[in-house]
């Protein structure tokens, strides 16, 4: 039992040091802000475009069936944060005016195995990340900037375990 | 000095963070107040200090964790991946504190880890650790007016979460 223990922390170890470059930015003062003549509103509508595309793409792999009962459970919990990211974004493009259309899709094709279901949705996730890196900078308002900070540790804890899994089902 | 030493010395890491939170909190009330840019460099000072003794707690834990011999070979493997994630961060807080004009932050010598008698009694204070550290950054993060300096605090949060939620996992506890 004891080495069965072990060797699940293994792999979600080896999950998490496989991840550990993934989305980190280079670190050091030197390092450019994005431009900050964005707007707010124009950022917030792209990462609601954003979100709602990881939305489709949680649903287009669910539907599918392919993750298996533990990870089909984990995605669907994770689309439910997306969900939650999305209206909290709604609830900022709001106070600047009325919603853009929303450009969620459907359906994701055929997609043979859990494997290449699991790694889309890591990409996805890491998609998001850099997304909300490379935007924050250009926030001008703390509120839309402390939200865009709390979703950013939501796809960070997203990637992170996701990639464990993967790796876990790869070993 | 024993494991709930190691917590107490934490605590008063937090406690320095303490202030800078209280000023925070009422700022995240308000939604539509402008970031300034760097005009507040005094702000981002304590909250870069208190960030590196954070950092600097953070070290001194994995490499005590380490020398105890109580790791599995995977896990030493991620404790020393984190650990020097936790070094770049240091160093980077401590050359953005240098930058602005503050006073780098220096380790103390005064942990002492030798309580700690299994690899779960470690990770469970790596999390401890973790967690604290990744709330301070969610917490201030939105606070730092020095566009470039949100930028890398950013970047350290993303590990942050990373390491907590990779530790999480190892425990068998809840990550979402």
């Amino acid at each position: 039992m004891r080495s069965k223990s072990l060797s699940r922390r293994e792999l979600l170890v080896g999950g998490g040091l496989a991840v550990a470059s993934v989305a980190t930015p280079a670190l050091g003062w030197t390092q450019s802000a994005a431009p900050e003549d964005v707007p707010d509103e124009a950022i917030l509508i792209a990462a609601l475009a954003m979100e709602e595309s990881t939305i489709g793409t949680y649903e287009g792999i669910c539907d599918l069936q392919v993750l298996g009962n533990s990870n089909q459970a984990l995605a669907e919990q994770i689309s439910k944060n997306h969900e939650a990211h999305a209206e909290s974004l709604r609830k900022w493009l709001r106070e600047f005016g009325p919603l853009p259309d929303s450009t969620r899709s459907e359906g994701r094709g055929q997609i043979p195995t859990a494997n290449n279901a699991l790694q889309l949705l890591v990409d996805a996730e890491n998609t998001a990340i850099n997304t909300y890196l490379t935007h924050a900078a250009s926030l001008h308002y703390r509120g839309v900037l402390a939200d865009a900070v709390r979703i950013l540790v939501d796809e960070v804890k997203h990637h992170t375990i996701l990639s464990a899994q993967l790796a876990q089902r790869i070993a | 000095m024993s494991r709930t030493s190691l917590r107490l010395n934490s605590r008063q890491c937090f406690g320095r963070l303490t202030g800078v939170i209280a000023l925070v909190a009422a700022t995240m009330t308000l939604g539509f107040t402008p970031i300034l840019g760097a005009q507040s460099r005094e702000g981002d000072l304590g909250i870069l200090s208190a960030a590196a003794a954070l950092e600097l707690q953070a070290i001194a834990a994995y490499q005590a964790g380490a020398a105890t011999g109580h790791l599995s070979p995977p896990i030493l493997q991620a404790a020393v991946g984190f650990l020097e994630e936790h070094q770049a961060h240091a160093q980077a807080l401590n050359d953005t504190l240098e930058a602005l004009g503050g006073e780098r932050v220096e380790a103390h010598q005064q942990h002492n880890f030798s309580a700690l008698p299994d690899e779960q009694a470690i990770l469970e204070l790596a999390l401890e650790l973790e967690e604290g550290a990744a709330s301070a950054y969610t917490a201030l993060a939105a606070n730092l007016e020095n566009k470039d300096v949100l930028v890398a605090a950013a970047g350290i949060l993303v590990d942050e979460v990373r390491h907590v939620t990779t530790l999480r996992s190892v425990l068998g506890l809840p990550v979402l």
